[in-house]
C-alpha cells in the first residue's frame, strides 16, 4: 500500500502494445454498435453538412455554390440546398492524479491513464473534441481540446507529463472546471472517489453546469483485503495524518465491511443523480471496462 | 516475608534495575511499523467503532505501564522464593492460652554445625541443608521475650546476628552461614557462647549438629544449656575414606623426580576400593584446578580394610611445577558410598627445583664431570682455566687446582686450591694422610655424609680466618673442608684433591657435590608439610612490613598481618594458598587432614535432644492449604498472578491500544 510509483513509471503505460489494444478496441466498438447512436449526436441545424436535408428557396446573399442548379435547369427555380450539419461534441476526461491513486500494485493511476487513454481515442475516431483534465486539490494545467484521431499522441505525450500527487478537493476542482469550460458535454470522472468529503456535492457541480457526468471508479482489490497484523502506524497518504493501531483479524473485518460500505455509498451518489457509475478494479483489463462502458452507451460511439 | 533466595538487599536492586528498565523502555517506546494507506478516514471510520470512554482512553498507558510493573515486581518476588513465616496469615503466631502478658525474657544461641563433617551427603540434601532446615524449625519455635542469636560453629564461634526477637531477620542472618573445611573444637566454640549468654536469664545454646564433636568436658559447659538438635542418624556407622596424609619430597640427589607418601583410612565396617589419582597443576589453587586443566601423573589402586588405614610410597613421581593434589575416587561397589567428598582431597608441596648453570674449571677430571654428568637438575660447562673468563653466568663455579689471578665472586668450590692467584683461604705447607676426625654433622654441606674413614693422599694444611668456618678437620687439627663467606663471594674450600683420595669411590662425593650446590642456593629440601583447614596459620616471612598480601583459593587477595616476621592468617578452606613475601611468593598447601571429622558416627552432644515446645508456649496449627502455600510455595502464586496479568493484559491489548 505504501508503494509510490513514478512518472516514469506511469509514461511506460502508452507503449506499442497498448496502442494495438486501443485500435481493436476501436474495430471492435465500430463492429457492434455502429450507427446505433450515430443520430442521437446529429445536429438539428441545416448546414454544410455532406448529407441532404432539404431545398428552400434562394435569398440574396445566400451561397451560390449552394444552388440547387440541376432544379433551376428543369423548372427555372431557384432553390438552395440544404444539408444537415453533424455537429462535434466535447468529451472531458476528468482524472484524478492525487496521491490515492498511486498507490495500489500497478498503480491506480496507471489504470486510470489507460482508462482515459481508451475512451480518448475512441471518442477522437469519431471526431468528438477530447480534453483531458487532471485534477487533484483543484485542476492542474488542462490539456487544450484535441480533435482527430492523430491526436491521440498528445493525449500520451500530456498525461506522461502530468504532475501528479496531492489530496483531493473534487468540489473545487469541477467548480473550477466549469467555469473554464463554457461547452457543454459528457464529463467522465475517473477516481478511486477517496475524498472525506465525498463526491456528492462536486457531481452536483458538474450536473448544475449541464455537463453529462459518468463516473468510473477505480479500486484494487488489496485495497479491500489489507495484509495488516499487529501494531502500525498508518499514515493517510493524502492528509499525511497518522493513527496508532493494533490490526487484529476482527479489525480487518470490520475495515473490509466499511470498504464495501463506502464503495456502496458512492455507487449511490451516482444512482440517485442519474449518473452512470462504472466500479473498475485495477484488477480488470481496462479493455473490458471499455467495452462495459459501451454496452452500456449514451456518452462516447 | 522472607526471601530465602535472595537478601532484602538483592530484591530492591533487581527490583529498581528491572523497574526502572521497564519506565525507560516504556517512555522510549518501540517505535511502530509505519504505513500508508490510500484512505485514513475509512479507517478511522472503522476505529470509531472501537471507542471507549475518555476516561479509560487517557489511563490505558498509565495502566500498561502498571501492569508491566507489577509483572516485573511479580517475577522478582517469584525468584527471590518468599515465605510467610509460620502462621503470621493466619495470625497463629500467639494464639489463645499461649499468650502471655507477663513474659519472662529468655536468651537463646541457635549454632550451626558448620564443620566440614557437615558437607557428608548421607542426609537427603546433605547435612548441612538439613541443619538449616533444622535451625529455620527452631527460630519458628520462639517463644514470647525469647531472644536468639544465630551463629556458626566450627573450630570458632561464629556469631551471625545480635539478639534478635526478629524471626525474618534471623532466618535471613541464618541463610548466610555457609559450611567450611574446618573441624571443630567445642572447648574454643562453647567458650564463646559462653561469653555471649553470660549474664542472661534462661540462657541456652541449641546446638544443630551432626554430633561429630568431642563430647564437651564438665568445665565447658559449666553454667550452659545445651539443647541438640541431631542430624542424620545418631549411632550407625558411615562408609567414607579419608586422606589422612599426603606428603611428597624431592629425591635426596637433587633429581626433578619426587616421592609420594600417603595414608588413606577406611572409616566403614567393611572393606573399600578406591583409586588415589594425582594431579599436578603449577598454578591450581583448588580441586577444580587440578581436575579439569590439571595433569593426571600417576593413578595408584588401593584396597583398604574396614576401620583400617593403607600407607604406601609412590616413588619416581615425575611432575611439572611443585604443587600435586591427591583424590580420592571409591569404587561405590557392594553399597559403598563415599560420603564425605572434603576429605577425599589433599594437596602436596615442594620446593621448585631449580636448573642450575655450572661451570667446571679444570684441566681433566672426569670424576667432577661424571658426577655433575648425572645430575637431572643442572647442566654444567667445562673450561679450561686458560679460558677461565670469570663466573658471570654461571650459577656455581667449581675450581679444580686452579686459582684465577682476578678477583672472583659468586658462589665458588676451590678443590685443592693451587694459583696462579691468591686462594681465598691460605695455606701453609701440606700434611700428608690426614686423618679426618672431627666432622660437623650439623653443617648442611655433610648432611647424610661420613667422612671419618675417608683416605687422603696429601692434603694442603689452610689457614682460615676467624670468619671462616671448619666444618671438616684432620686428627692434627688441619682443616680440611672451610665455608668462607664475604660480600661478593661464597666459598667452599676443599683443602685437598679428590683424585689424590678415595672419595670419588664413595657415596658420599656425589652427596657432598649436592649439599654443596643446594648451600650454594639456600634450597630446602625439608619436608613441606601442609596445614590443616580450620586453624590459625603462622607463615614465617622475611618481609618487614606490617602486613602481606595473602590469596586465598578462591584466588581473593586479602591482607594479612606479620607479628614478629609471621604472618597471621585463618586457613579456612582446603586448597592453595599464597602468601606474597617482598620478591617471592610462599605457598601453602591447606590441607582437611582431620580424623576426627572423617569419623562421622553422630552422636548426642550434652544430655538433652530439643523437641519443639509445644505443650510450653508455642502451638502452630496445622496449617490450611493457603497456609502451605504461602509459607512453601509463595513463588508460585506470584508466578500465577504474574501469568494472569498477562493473560489480561493480552486479552485486552487490542482493545485498549486502538481506541
Amino acid at each position: 500500500m505504501s508503494n509510490q510509483p513514478t512518472n516514469l513509471q506511469i509514461r511506460n503505460t502508452f507503449d506499442e502494445e497498448f496502442l494495438k489494444r486501443l485500435e481493436k478496441l476501436h474495430i471492435m466498438a465500430q463492429k457492434v454498435y455502429a450507427g446505433q447512436n450515430r443520430a442521437e449526436r446529429r445536429s438539428k441545424k441545416i448546414g454544410s453538412g455532406i448529407e441532404y436535408a432539404d431545398h428552400r428557396d434562394y435569398a440574396p446573399g445566400d451561397d451560390i455554390r449552394y444552388l440547387d442548379w440541376n432544379v433551376f435547369g428543369r423548372t427555372e427555380k431557384m432553390l438552395v440546398r440544404l444539408y444537415e450539419e453533424e455537429e462535434d461534441i466535447s468529451v472531458y476526461v476528468l482524472v484524478d492524479v492525487s496521491n490515492s491513486m498511486m498507490m495500489g500494485q500497478p498503480p491506480k493511476l496507471e489504470y486510470a491513464y489507460k482508462v482515459t487513454a481508451a475512451l480518448s481515442y475512441i471518442s477522437l475516431s469519431n471526431l468528438d473534441r477530447v480534453s483531458v483534465i487532471p485534477f487533484a486539490e483543484h485542476v492542474t494545467a488542462p490539456m487544450s481540446p484535441v480533435r482527430g484521431k492523430g491526436q491521440i499522441f498528445k493525449v500520451f505525450d500530456f498525461l506522461s507529463q502530468t504532475t501528479i500527487g496531492g489530496a483531493t478537493n473534487s468540489k473545487e476542482a469541477f467548480r473550477s472546471f466549469v467555469h473554464r469550460y463554457k461547452r457543454r458535454g459528457p464529463a467522465i470522472v475517473i477516481s478511486d472517489m477517496y475524498e472525506e468529503q465525498g463526491f456528492a456535492e462536486s457531481l452536483n457541480v458538474l450536473r448544475y453546469y449541464k455537463f453529462d457526468p459518468m463516473v468510473i471508479h477505480i479500486w484494487d482489490e488489496a485495497e479491500l483485503n489489507p495484509n495488516l497484523r499487529g501494531d502500525l502506524k498508518l499514515i493517510d497518504c493524502e492528509s499525511g495524518r497518522s493513527r496508532e493501531v493494533t490490526i487484529t483479524r476482527a479489525l480487518v473485518d470490520k475495515y473490509r465491511k466499511a470498504h464495501a460500505l463506502f464503495m456502496e455509498e458512492s455507487e449511490n451518489i451516482c444512482r440517485t443523480r442519474q449518473i452512470p457509475y462504472f466500479r473498475a478494479s485495477i484488477q480488470t483489463p481496462f479493455d473490458d471496462l471499455v467495452l462495459q462502458i459501451f454496452r452500456r452507451g449514451g456518452v462516447v460511439a | 516475608m522472607t526471601f530465602s533466595a535472595l537478601t532484602l538487599e538483592q530484591f530492591w536492586t533487581l527490583l529498581g534495575a528491572f523497574g526502572g528498565a521497564v519506565v525507560v523502555l516504556y517512555i522510549l517506546k518501540l517505535r511502530r511499523r509505519q504505513i500508508r494507506v490510500p484512505f485514513g478516514p475509512l479507517w478511522a471510520r472503522v476505529l470509531q467503532t472501537e471507542q471507549t470512554s475518555a476516561l479509560f482512553r487517557a489511563l490505558k498507558r498509565v495502566i500498561s505501564l502498571f501492569i508491566q510493573l507489577c509483572v516485573v515486581t511479580l517475577v522478582i518476588l517469584a525468584l527471590a522464593h518468599p515465605s510467610i513465616p509460620g502462621g503470621q496469615l493466619t495470625g497463629c503466631t500467639d494464639i489463645g492460652e499461649e499468650k502471655k502478658t507477663d513474659v519472662e525474657p529468655s536468651f537463646t544461641v541457635v549454632a550451626v554445625d558448620t564443620s566440614a563433617s557437615m558437607n557428608a551427603t548421607d542426609v537427603a540434601g546433605g547435612r548441612f541443608n538439613a541443619a538449616l532446615n533444622a535451625a529455620r524449625r527452631v527460630l519458628l519455635d520462639r517463644i514470647d521475650g525469647e531472644s536468639i542469636m544465630v551463629a556458626g560453629l566450627d573450630t570458632r564461634f561464629r556469631p551471625q546476628s545480635p539478639f534478635s526477637t526478629d524471626v525474618d531477620f534471623l532466618t535471613q542472618q541464618l541463610l548466610r552461614i555457609r559450611p567450611s573445611d574446618a573441624g571443630s573444637d567445642l572447648s574454643v566454640t562453647l567458650a564463646g557462647v559462653r561469653d555471649v549468654l553470660s549474664g542472661k536469664p534462661n540462657a541456652r545454646l541449641v546446638l544443630i549438629s551432626d554430633g561429630a564433636l568431642d563430647q564437651p568436658n564438665d568445665r565447658d559447659v559449666e553454667g550452659l544449656k545445651i539443647v541438640h538438635v541431631p542430624i542424620g542418624e545418631t549411632g550407625t556407622t558411615h562408609t567414607n575414606l579419608s586422606i589422612v596424609k599426603l606428603h611428597v619430597r624431592p629425591y635426596l640427589d637433587d633429581s626433578l623426580n619426587y616421592e609420594l607418601y600417603y595414608e588413606v583410612k577406611n572409616f566403614a565396617e567393611k572393606p573399600a576400593k578406591a583409586s588415589l589419582l594425582l594431579y599436578a597443576n603449577p598454578t591450581g589453587r583448588v580441586a577444580d584446578d587440578f581436575v579439569r586443566r590439571g595433569l593426571l601423573v600417576r593413578t595408584e589402586t588401593l584396597e583398604i580394610p574396614a576401620n583400617q588405614s593403607v600407607v604406601g610410597f609412590v616413588p619416581n613421581v615425575e611432575y611439572p611445577g611443585h604443587q600435586l593434589m591427591g583424590k580420592l575416587v571409591a569404587v561405590e561397589t557392594d553399597g559403598f558410598n563415599d560420603v564425605l567428598p572434603t576429605d577425599d582431597v589433599a594437596y602436596g608441596l615442594v620446593p621448585e627445583r631449580k636448573h642450575l648453570h655450572i661451570q667446571l674449571v679444570t684441566e681433566e677430571n672426569y670424576y667432577l664431570e661424571a658426577v655433575l654428568f648425572v645430575r637431572e637438575n643442572l647442566s654444567y660447562t667445562r673450561v679450561h682455566p686458560d679460558a677461565f673468563r670469570g663466573t658471570e653466568g654461571f650459577d656455581v663455579t667449581i675450581l679444580d687446582r686452579f686459582v684465577p689471578s682476578a678477583p672472583i665472586k659468586g658462589n665458588v668450590l676451590f678443590i685443592d686450591p693451587q694459583g696462579p692467584g691468591p686462594s681465598p683461604i691460605a695455606a701453609d705447607g701440606t700434611a700428608a694422610l690426614p686423618e679426618l676426625t672431627e666432622v660437623d654433622t650439623k653443617h648442611p654441606l655433610n648432611w647424610k655424609v661420613s667422612l671419618v674413614d675417608l683416605n687422603i693422599g696429601i692434603m694442603q694444611k689452610l689457614l682460615p680466618k676467624t670468619s671462616d668456618k671448619v666444618i671438616v678437620r684432620s686428627s692434627e687439627g688441619d682443616p680440611a673442608i672451610v665455608v668462607s663467606e664475604t660480600n661478593n663471594l661464597r666459598a667452599v674450600v676443599w683443602a685437598f684433591d679428590i683424585r689424590m683420595s678415595d672419595l670419588p669411590l664413595r657415596y658420599a662425593f656425589p652427596v657432598m657435590i649436592v649439599n654443596t650446590l643446594r648451600w650454594f642456593h639456600q634450597e630446602d629440601d625439608a619436608l613441606l608439610t601442609g596445614r590443616r583447614a580450620g586453624a590459625d596459620w603462622a607463615v614465617p616471612v622475611s618481609t618487614t612490613a606490617n602486613t602481606v598480601t595473602v590469596t586465598l583459593p578462591s584466588g581473593v587477595n586479602v591482607p594479612s598481618p606479620v607479628v614478629d616476621h609471621k604472618a597471621i592468617l585463618f586457613g579456612e578452606h582446603m586448597g592453595i594458598y599464597s602468601v606474597v613475601d617482598g620478591d617471592k611468593t610462599l605457598p601453602i598447601a591447606g590441607n582437611f587432614a582431620n580424623e576426627r571429622e572423617s569419623d562421622l558416627a553422630s552422636r548426642i552432644v550434652g544430655g538433652e535432644k530439643w523437641a519443639p515446645r509445644t505443650n510450653t508456649v508455642y502451638q502452630r496449627p496445622t496449617p490450611t492449604l493457603i497456609d502451605e502455600w504461602l509459607v512453601a510455595d509463595l513463588w508460585k502464586l506470584c508466578l500465577f498472578v504474574a501469568l494472569g496479568i498477562l493473560g489480561v493484559e493480552w486479552a485486552t491489548y487490542h482493545r485498549r491500544w486502538t481506541v
